[in-house]
This record gives C-alpha cells, sequence and structure tokens, in this order.
C-alpha cells in the first residue's frame, strides 16, 4: 500500500514538474483503487449499503497520496482523475443495473454491483452523464466543474481549489451549471 | 430542450438576471433578450429553477424531480413562501385550512430519504411531541407525505431571529446572554423528561421573539431529528454526512461518529454547551470553517481528541476587540468576566465524554444560575490525571515524537533504541506519575496548568492541525518559562526538570542541560520539593554530561547517586548505609573490572536485596533508585571477562523494574536485554532462551496483541537461537516479527522493519540460504533506497525544529544513502558509495547555523561512523577517496568547537593527518597529529576502555608520521586498562598490544 502511495507520489510530482509521464496516466490508476476500494468497503459493509462517492474519493486520496500535501498542482491532477473515474463508475454501474433490470436478474445486483449512491435514480447518472457530455463540448471547465462537484462530491471550496479558480467563481458558475442541467433535464417534468 | 443556444450567451444573461432582485429581472430581459425568445425562455426556466427552493447537488439527486412551490396545497396545507433552507429541506410559510386557519411552518424534508420510514418513526414519536408543552418549545402539530413522496413536518409559526443574532445585534451583556439562555435549558430539560432529544440544537434553531417587547428564546424542530434518524444507519450516509456538513460546529463527539446507536440527552447537553460559548465569546469552539472543510474523519477526530481554548483564553487571545465591545467590556474585562465559573462551566457542557458532562439540561441551567448568584459551582477546573489523558489522545497522532515527548513528560527517559513505547503505555505512566504527583496537589497544580494552558493556546486560532509539532510545543513552554513563571521556584525547578528530560529525548542536549541546570541550581537554592524528581533530573544530566563531553560528568552522577542515596536514607538508613557501601565498592571494583575486585560489592549485594525486602514495601519509589545502582555493577562488568558475574545484579534489576514498572518499559527491556546478552556471550544459550521467552511471555500479556515492541523480543529470542544454529525456528520468529513490524508500523521502511529485515537476510546469509536470502536483500535495497528510518536513528538524536529541517534531510541522505547503517546495525558491510555530494550538503547545513556543540558532535559522528565503514586508501588520492572526504568534514565540522569536545575532534584529527600522511603531506601531517594529541590531553579521563579504543586510532596517526614517543605515552596506560578492564585476550586489547608492538619496532 505504501507502494502504491509513493509511486502515485513520485507520478504526481513527475507531471509536477512536466517530466515525460501525463495526467491521463493518472486515470487508470485512481480509477482501479476508487473501484477496488469501493469493493473491498462493500465487503465489509451490510448487503444493502451504499457507498458515499465523496468518502470514496478523499480516501482514495488518502492512500495514493498521504498525508502530505503534494501542492495545489498535484491536488488538481488527482482529484481532476479521479472526479472523471468516479463518473465513470457511476455510469458503468447505472448502465449495469439497467441491464439486469431489463434482464430481470435481480439479486446479482448485490451480489456482483458496487453500490455506489445508488440514491441516483438510474436514470439520473445516465441522463446527467449525457447532459454534461453536451456541456463540456462548449466549455470544458464546466464539465470539470461537474465531475468535481456532482460526481465526485467535492465542496465549492475545494473544487475551487483543485481548479484553482475562486470560490466566488465555482459558486457563480456551479449555480448557473444546476439552473442550465435541470431545464436541459426536466423541464417537462415541471409541475 | 434543445441546447442550440449558445452557451456563453446564456450564461451571461443567466448570471446577470439571476444577480438582480427578482423585481427587476423582467424589464431587464425585455432590454436584453429582445426577439430572441429561445434564449428568454430557456434563461425564464433557469430562474424559475433557481426560486423553487430545492436545489442540485450530489446529496440531491433528485433533479427534475422538483414539483412543491408556493401555492401547493398539501394535505391541509397550503404553500405561502419560503422563509428558510438547511441541510434537511426547505422550510415554508403556510396557512393551515382546517379545523382551524391559521399560519404555521411546514418543512419539506429533501429526497434521498425513505419517506415511509420517516413517516413511520415520526409517528412512533408523535405521541412524545404531543406531550411536549412549553414556552420555549415550538409544538410540531403535524407530520406525513407530500403527494410526491416527501416527508414534511408542520410546526408552530416562529417569526424572529436566532439566539446569537439577537443578542450581538442589541448589544447583550454577558449576563443578560445568561439570562436568556437559562429559559432554554428549561425548554430542553422539560423535552428531555419527555423523552425527546433534539440532537439539532443550535442558534438558528433557537429563536427568539419579543412579546410585548420582551426577548422569548423559542427552540424549534424538537424531535423532527429523530424521525429522519433512520436513513444514518439504515439507507446512506449520504443524508448523514450533508446534514453533518449542515452543523458539524455543534454536534457532540458521540453524534460525529455516525454509529448511530449511542446517542442520548446528554448530546443536548454538550450542543447547549457549544451554542453558550458562542454566545458568550463570539465563536464556537472549533472553527466552523475549518471543520466544514475538513473531510468527515478528520471532524470526527477533531471533536474527539481536540480540546478548544477556554473561554477566556479564547477571547483574551483574540485581536479582535468587537466581540468584547458587542458585550459592552474590552477584551482584557471580557476575558477576566469569562475566566473561572464560566470557563469551567462551559468546558463541563463540552467534555469530550458525556459521563463528565452535566447529567441534565437543568444541572447546567443550575450552575449557571449559582454563578450569578455567586455560589460556588459544580464545574470545577478537571483533575489532573484526566487534563493529560486529554494531553495525550490529543497528540496520538505523531507517533514517534510523541513517544518522546509522554515518555520524557513521565520522568522514563529511555532512548527510542532500546525499544518502542506506545502511547497507552506511556499514558498508564503518565497517571502513575500523576497520581504521585496528586499527593503535592499544590505544586502539581502549578505545573500541570502551565503545560495544559501552554497547550491549549497553542491549540487556540493558529493549529487545529494534527500535528502540532511537540518540539514547538516544548519551545513555547520553555520561553513562557524564561518570561512568565517564579511564583513558586518549587514548581518552576519540576516543571524545568520535566522540560530538560524532554528536551534530552529530542536530542536538544545543550538545551536541556541548561533547563536541568537551572532546575538543580532551583533546588538547591530553595530547598527540594520534588526529590524524586531532582534525582531524575540528574540522572538526565548525567547522560548528557557524557554525551557532550562536559568535564564535571562524574561529578554529576556522582551527585545523583548521592541524592539517591540520600532519598533512600530518609525512609530506611540501614539500606542506604548498605547500598552506600555497595555502589563504593562497585566504584572501587570497576576501577580494576577484574574477578576477584568485584568481589566485595558481590558480597554486599545480597545483603541489599534483604534489608529492601524489609524497609520497602512494594511499589515505592526507591526500589527503583536501588536499581540504578544494581546496574550500575552490571555496566562495570559489561564486556569484562567477568561478564558472566553481573547475571545475578540483571536478574535483580529485571525483577524489580517488572514489579515495580511493567514488563513492556523501555528500562524493565533493558535490563531483559543485558541479562540475555551476558547469558548469550557466556554460552549459556539454553538459559539465554528461557529468559527470553519468560520476556517475550510477560511482553505478550501486557500487550493485548502482537506490537512493535512484541516484535522486538521476538526478534531478540530469534537472535539467541541463531547463536545455537537452531535455524528453522530462528527463522520463523525473525521473519514473523519482521512482519509484524510493517503491520504495526505500516511504513515498510521505518528504522525498526529495516532493521528486522536485515536480520532475516543475515539469518539466510549464516545460514548459507543463498536462494531464500536473495529475495529479503532486494527487499532490503529497495526500502532503504528510500525509506525514512534514518529519521528515528541516528538522527533521531536531532533536533526536530524546522530550522533544522535542511540539515536533517542532509544527514537523512548521507546515512542512508547506501543502506550503509542498516547493515552496519545489523554486522554486514558499508557498500562503496561515494557520498561527496551528500556531504557537502551537511556541512553546507551546518555553516547556515549558528554553533552548536550539539549539533556538530551529531553530524560529525554520523561522519566518521561512515567512515569507519571504509578501508583506509593507501597512496596519493586518499583526502578525495569517500573515507577521505568524510574525515574531511568531520575534522572542519569540529574544529569550531574543539574545546567542548576535545576527544571527538581528536579523533577527526589524527584521521585527517593519517589522510595527509598517504597524500605525502608529512609536515603538515605531524602538525595536525600534534594538535589531536593535544586535544586528548585535555580530555576528561574516562578509564574506560571505550576511549582507549577511540585512541588506537590516533595512535594510528602518530606512528604513521613517526611520533613514536607520544604512541606510547598514550599506549602503555592504554594497554593496562585494556587489560585490566577487557582481558588480555579480548581482540581490542589484542589490537592495542600489536600497535604497541609496532611502536617499539619503529624505535
Amino acid at each position: 500500500m505504501a507502494d502504491d502511495r509513493t509511486e502515485f507520489t513520485r507520478l504526481l510530482a513527475d507531471i509536477e514538474k512536466g517530466g515525460k509521464h501525463s495526467a491521463d496516466e493518472l486515470l487508470p490508476l485512481v480509477y482501479e483503487e476508487l473501484r477496488m476500494l469501493a469493493r473491498s468497503r462493500m465487503a465489509r459493509e451490510l448487503p444493502g449499503q451504499t457507498l458515499q462517492a465523496t468518502s470514496l474519493v478523499h480516501e482514495a486520496w488518502m492512500r495514493l497520496v498521504g498525508p502530505e500535501d503534494p501542492g495545489w498542482n498535484g491536488k488538481g491532477h488527482f482529484f481532476g482523475a479521479a472526479s472523471l473515474a468516479m463518473r465513470r463508475i457511476l455510469v458503468e454501474q447505472a448502465r449495469r443495473k439497467k441491464r439486469l433490470k431489463h434482464g430481470g436478474d435481480r439479486d446479482r445486483v448485490a451480489l456482483e454491483g458496487v453500490d455506489i449512491a445508488a440514491e441516483i435514480p438510474v436514470a439520473d447518472v445516465l441522463a446527467v452523464d449525457e447532459a454534461v457530455a453536451r456541456l463540456e463540448r462548449q466549455d470544458e471547465r464546466k464539465g470539470r466543474i461537474v465531475n468535481l462537484r456532482y460526481f465526485a462530491g467535492l465542496t465549492n471550496h475545494e473544487t475551487a481549489e483543485v481548479l484553482g479558480v475562486s470560490e466566488g467563481t465555482v459558486e457563480r458558475e456551479w449555480r448557473f451549471i444546476k439552473a442550465w442541467l435541470k431545464t436541459e433535464l426536466g423541464g417537462d417534468e415541471r409541475a | 430542450m434543445g441546447s442550440e443556444i449558445d452557451l456563453q450567451r446564456l450564461e451571461q444573461v443567466f448570471q446577470q438576471a439571476a444577480d438582480l432582485p427578482a423585481a427587476q429581472r423582467e424589464a431587464f430581459l425585455d432590454r436584453t433578450c429582445g426577439d430572441e425568445t429561445e434564449l428568454r425562455t430557456r434563461v425564464e426556466a433557469m430562474l424559475g429553477s433557481l426560486e423553487d427552493g430545492a436545489s442540485l447537488s450530489l446529496n440531491d439527486p433528485g433533479l427534475a424531480r422538483v414539483t412543491e412551490g408556493a401555492g401547493t396545497v398539501i394535505d391541509r396545507y397550503k404553500l405561502l413562501q419560503v422563509i428558510g433552507e438547511g441541510g434537511f429541506g426547505v422550510v415554508y410559510m403556510a396557512e393551515q385550512l382546517q379545523p382551524v386557519r391559521r399560519k404555521v411552518a411546514l418543512k419539506i424534508i429533501k429526497l434521498g430519504m425513505d419517506t415511509k420510514e420517516v413517516v413511520a418513526r415520526f409517528e412512533a414519536e408523535r405521541q412524545a411531541l404531543a406531550m411536549m408543552d412549553h414556552p420555549h418549545i415550538a409544538k410540531v402539530l403535524d407530520g406525513g407525505a407530500t403527494e410526491t413522496g416527501r416527508p414534511y413536518f408542520v410546526m408552530e409559526l416562529v417569526r424572529g431571529v436566532s439566539i446569537t443574532a439577537y443578542c450581538d445585534k442589541n448589544g447583550l451583556t454577558t449576563q443578560q446572554r445568561i439570562d436568556l439562555f437559562l429559559p432554554v435549558c428549561q425548554a430542553v430539560q422539560h423535552a428531555h423528561q419527555k423523552g425527546v432529544i433534539h440532537r439539532d440544537l443550535k442558534p438558528s434553531n433557537v429563536m427568539v421573539t419579543l412579546h410585548d417587547g420582551v426577548p422569548v428564546p423559542k427552540i424549534i424542530d424538537f424531535g423532527i431529528a429523530k424521525a429522519m434518524h433512520t436513513s444514518l444507519t439504515e439507507r446512506t450516509l449520504f443524508t448523514a454526512y450533508e446534514r453533518f456538513i449542515g452543523t458539524p460546529a455543534y454536534m457532540s463527539p458521540e453524534q460525529a461518529e455516525l454509529s448511530g446507536l449511542d446517542v442520548d440527552t446528554r448530546t443536548d447537553i454538550y450542543s447547549l454547551g457549544v451554542l453558550l460559548y458562542e454566545l458568550l465569546t463570539g465563536t464556537t469552539p472549533f472553527d466552523t470553517q475549518q471543520l466544514r472543510q475538513a473531510g468527515l474523519s478528520e471532524i470526527q477526530r477533531i471533536l474527539r481528541e481536540d480540546t478548544p481554548p477556554r473561554p477566556s483564553v479564547r477571547i483574551s487571545t483574540s485581536q479582535d476587540a468587537t466581540v468584547a465591545a458587542t458585550r459592552k467590556l474590552d477584551i482584557a474585562g471580557l476575558s477576566k468576566r469569562l475566566a473561572g465559573d464560566l470557563d469551567w462551566i462551559v468546558m463541563k457542557a463540552l467534555e469530550k465524554d458525556r459521563a463528565r458532562r452535566y447529567d441534565t439540561a437543568l444541572e447546567l441551567g443550575d450552575d449557571l444560575r449559582r454563578h450569578l448568584e455567586d455560589e460556588p459551582v459544580l464545574a470545577g477546573p478537571p483533575s489532573q490525571i484526566y487534563r493529560l489523558r486529554k494531553l495525550f489522545a490529543k497528540h496520538r497522532g505523531a507517533a514517534v515524537s510523541i513517544t518522546v515527548v509522554t515518555l520524557a513528560l513521565v520522568g522514563g527517559l529511555v532512548g527510542i533504541g532500546t525499544g518502542y513505547v506506545h502511547t497507552r503505555d506511556a499514558l498508564e505512566l503518565a497517571e502513575e506519575e500523576t497520581a504521585r504527583a496528586e499527593a503535592s496537589a499544590r505544586l502539581a497544580s502549578e505545573v500541570t496548568d502551565f503545560l495544559v494552558d501552554t497547550l491549549a493556546l497553542t491549540n487556540a486560532g493558529v493549529s487545529l492541525q494534527a500535528d502540532l509539532s511537540v518540539r514547538t510545543l516544548l519551545d513555547r513552554t520553555a520561553r513562557r518559562l524564561d518570561t512568565a513563571f517564579g511564583t513558586e521556584p518549587a514548581a518552576e525547578a519540576r516543571l524545568r526538570a520535566t522540560i530538560g528530560r524532554a528536551y534530552t529525548s529530542l536530542g536538544e542536549h545543550e538545551t536541556a542541560e541548561r533547563h536541568l541546570r537551572r532546575a538543580l541550581e532551583l533546588s538547591e537554592a530553595f530547598g527540594e520539593a520534588d526529590p524524586v524528581g531532582l534525582y531524575d533530573a540528574l540522572w538526565s544530566l548525567t547522560h548528557i554530561c557524557f554525551y557532550l563531553e562536559r568535564q564535571d560528568a562524574f561529578a554529576v552522577a556522582q551527585q545523583a547517586r548521592v541524592v539517591g542515596l540520600e532519598l533512600i536514607g530518609r525512609q530506611a538508613p540501614v539500606l542506604a548505609d548498605l547500598q552506600r557501601r555497595f555502589i563504593q565498592a562497585v566504584e572501587a571494583g570497576a576501577h580494576q573490572r577484574d574477578a576477584e575486585s568485584m568481589l566485595p560489592a558481590e558480597a554486599l549485594f545480597p545483603r541489599c536485596l534483604e534489608q529492601a525486602a524489609v524497609d520497602l514495601p512494594p511499589g515505592d519509589p526507591m526500589w527503583l533508585v536501588l536499581c540504578d545502582g544494581f546496574a550500575h555493577a552490571g555496566y562495570a562488568l559489561w564486556y569484562t571477562p567477568n561478564e558472566g558475574h553481573s547475571e545475578a545484579y540483571w536478574r535483580a534489576v529485571l525483577d524489580i523494574r517488572r514489579r515495580e514498572l511493567s514488563p513492556n518499559d523501555g528500562t524493565t527491556n533493558e535490563a531483559l536485554s543485558q541479562l540475555v546478552g551476558v547469558l548469550s556471550r557466556a554460552g549459556r544459550g539454553t538459559d539465554a532462551e528461557a529468559e527470553m521467552r519468560a520476556g517475550l511471555e510477560a511482553l505478550q500479556q501486557a500487550y493485548a496483541g502482537d506490537s512493535v515492541q512484541v516484535a522486538y523480543a521476538r526478534q531478540l529470542l530469534g537472535q539467541v537461537l541463531l547463536t545455537q544454529q537452531r535455524w528453522d525456528e530462528a527463522e520463523a520468529l525473525l521473519v514473523g516479527s519482521h512482519e509484524i513490524i510493517i503491520e504495526s508500523v505500516g511504513d515498510p521502511s521505518s528504522f525498526y522493519a529495516v532493521e528486522a529485515l536485515g536480520r532475516v537476510v543475515r539469518l539466510y546469509e549464516d545460514w548459507g540460504r543463498e536462494e531464500r536470502a536473495a529475495p529479503f536483500r532486494d527487499r532490503l535495497a529497495a526500502v532503504t533506497a528510500r525509506g525514512r528510518w534514518v529519521q528515528v536513528w541516528p538522527v533521531q538524536q536531532l533536533v526536530y525544529g524546522p530550522e533544522h529541517a535542511e540539515l536533517r534531510a542532509a544527514l537523512d541522505a548521507l546515512v542512508h544513502g547506501s543502506g550503509g547503517f542498516v547493515y552496519a546495525v545489523v554486522g554486514g558491510e558499508v557498500s562503496d558509495t561515494d557520498f561527496g555530494p551528500e556531504v557537502d550538503r551537511v556541512v553546507a547545513a551546518l555553516s547556515r547555523l549558528p554553533p552548536s556543540s550539539n549539533r556538530a558532535i551529531i553530524s560529525a559522528r554520523c561522519l566518521l561512523g561512515l567512515a569507519q565503514g571504509y578501508a583506509p586508501h593507501e597512496g596519493p588520492g586518499a583526502l578525495g577517496s569517500p573515507r577521505g572526504r568524510l574525515l574531511v568534514a568531520a575534522d572542519s565540522i569540529l574544529r569550531g568547537c574543539e574545546d567542548d569536545l576535545p576527544l571527538t575532534a581528536a579523533e577527526a584529527r589524527a584521521g585527517l593527518a593519517q589522510l595527509l600522511v598517504e597524500e605525502g603531506e608529512r609536515g603538515r601531517a605531524r602538525m595536525e597529529a600534534q594538535a589531536a594529541a593535544e586535544l586528548v590531553d585535555r580530555a576528561p579521563r574516562y578509564e574506560h576502555w571505550f576511549v582507549v579504543a577511540v585512541q588506537a586510532r590516533i595512535v594510528r596517526a602518530f606512528l604513521a608520521v613517526g611520533m613514536v614517543d607520544q604512541a606510547e605515552a598514550l599506549l602503555v596506560p592504554g594497554r593496562e586498562l585494556m587489560i585490566r578492564q577487557l582481558g588480555a585476550a579480548h581482540p581490542e586489547t589484542q589490537a592495542v598490544e600489536a600497535l604497541l608492538a609496532e611502536a617499539r619496532g619503529r624505535r
């Protein structure tokens, strides 16, 4: 575990220095870590329990980076990768659930499925994912904000720190994004 | 809905509109959008989504499900307008339509909860809620589910502002604030009697309304948290977390654990304490902003471990005079107003352990009333033990350094090298120590107050962060001691002795020495309030004096023994007299260290033990003082031909310390390892094994499971078996020990882990199992290449202060550059690495610090130690060889303080002389060798074979430059000392003999 941590910290440091590694290389590492964490946590939780994206991401941070602060950039790279990884995991999970539901094989959800943040209705995760894909094609930073705020569960403050902008900026953009997403997704369902 | 509208334009219009008050938006949109109807429709829809009160966040995944809004009718209530929004949901002012028309508050809970569950819970709670009837509690009237399946609650409508806002706006004095707080306590008491816990008391749930101009506090939301509590355990942590983020500042430690099982009325007492704290000081005990930013586990840790500053301290350390001004006082005046009763009342309500809080809200209210009426209050300063316990709990994280400091604080000065002691044990020791201290209460209280206040100050604004450096803490204490103490010399002496011991453990020998010497001066001038403490201080000072080559080292050691004997003499004069004669016999014998000269001491020893058994009850601290004398005798025989005679001493020391301290005390283990060492060196492997197994068993009983301490003992047992070539058993122990250590410490590159790994490698090498050695050797290479263990040893001798960061890093790099020291520890070879750049770093780092013999000796000994790992380089180039660079650097460091450290400086200088000989610079070499000889003359005369071994290195330099006379002058008495102390056949003696023969041959 400490070995992973050292590897990861080294990779972060290398990216920070502009070395040969790129931030993309973080993604598979973080992705695996999150999945592994989710699986092992599920093994310890009671059946039917769900996991919290925020705590998973923060736990992954502790495991991969440790208590030392690798600096603003390192943090940015990590949470950038982690939020993307989390989004993938949530979307995969939603797809899998949908498949299983259609296949009528419900019991297997509990056996195989790692239930993260299942409070989000299945359709919503997929719908949000698609909407966000549209959003980020036009404005990449907004996509990152959704990933960090919504999928990785970071606070405004943490999001601002990761993006290197002021908290006010995040708050303001998030206000817009929320309103945009709501109208994008659910205008017709409104009472 | 399409997304063909330009996003940038959309955002611009939306943001501008959203910034405007609602009434102006239409006009703005008219102006801006013109005929872009699509844009306008979208912006309006988006603005609408802002208004309806629901929010989209990860915690509110109900994205498009928002349905309720003004005008909606839910059962018999019609929503009028949003009056509040919180972590739970949205609060509306609503109109009840029947049976009576009246205004109520209706709270709709956010999605993400199991409505059925919440409603069922509410129904179950309803009876109790209905029983609550109190003027200061807003009644919960109704509850149910909306059509969209969200739970809602209906409450008496309270129009007002939060209690804190009310107090500040109206500039209430401290007394008026307490007056307003008292009915809140009564209300909470009432609810508790009806079996209802609030669970979410905070200013926004305690509203103040005016009735005929008189402020009346009213608690809202009573009983609602419980109905929603279900989701914490049964559904998801989401909501809990969100709720948590809403108000962690007011949450009790047990509630923050989120276990959901273990919350009772006392959680409300804690929240009342926070509320009171805030009313009095203007801030919550822990910074709200900081808590919000902390992760869940950090919040839990803070609530569980950190102690907030007392209200008066919070005020007195505040830069902001407005808080005091609002209460119609200045900072000093307000701090004074809060000091004493109010401090203790608040802190009692805020106890981490709920058993120590007020049992009921009534008690809290009563104590406040007593304070207002100048009666004595129930709350008081917490007991010493409890405060120390909290202190240790807080610092649990900083394992190694805190171990050091706790050990030092409790007086059990143990080098880290002898064993790894857990905080838990230190805590036990601390309690014993404190129990002892409580006997002289005033003194102890003054000292502890001082320490705890110093700690709390540190804890105040500046650092909520996890590890407050122990060093910072000590420095702060020491500084305050220099300026602010002085009411009670005995207390100061005691505190200085404590601080001195702590600095010793941190390797700050010079600072330690200053405090210890001052403590002794004070004790001598004003009498000994704490003779045991004085004795301990003298022992610490003895170690330092030897370490720093002080001229009075022997005198201090002597004084320690005298004080020890006086201590014994006070209660057991006969015993003291016997022990005095015993120690004199040991000293006399130690001079010779042969079997015969130690006989008188050996004869006295059993009589001392017998008399002690008569005079001293078990548990008497004098047993430990006696032990120091016995250990002295044991060490006098250390590595001599008669070492076997020390067995009896070590057995006695071990038995007494096991009984008086604990099996896991560092000094107990010191005795155990000495005994086992003596037995194995005497070839008594079976006995050594039996002792080690007994020691291991005692340790395992003391520790519930495996621990580093146990692992270390297994390692020693493994080593014992190794000498008997019982390979398989040794393998099991050593490999197992390594695994346990990694598991306990978590860091494979920690010193203990690396040492254990090294031992495994040596085992396989000795056994001749190359195939098994190889993988472990690879692991060793991997961890030492980047490990951190060196911070523990030997650089642990170095101080931890930030000013030393550079030097520490440089020494780290130097010492573990090749893993050389690991091998040195386990008996291998140092590699061939050239440490050039690392050596330069050390020298550069040192040059940037003010000169200090402590820093110099640490650095120089590292360099000299490494240099010994290399074979001398012959011929020109010696100065530039790895060994040469190390020696030259050590020499240059020591030149600044050779008066203080003559012996070490002489060793380095002699090394330099030899290098110069190889380079062919015989003139300079001779000069340096001469200087080395003069330094040796100035060194304190330690009659110990260690010193002769060092001298032998200097002698080689003399011989190399042809200073035969000087060589002989050192060697002849040295040889005699060696023969006396080690015996003629000992390799060290033989080496000296060979040198002497060489010198005579040159003549």
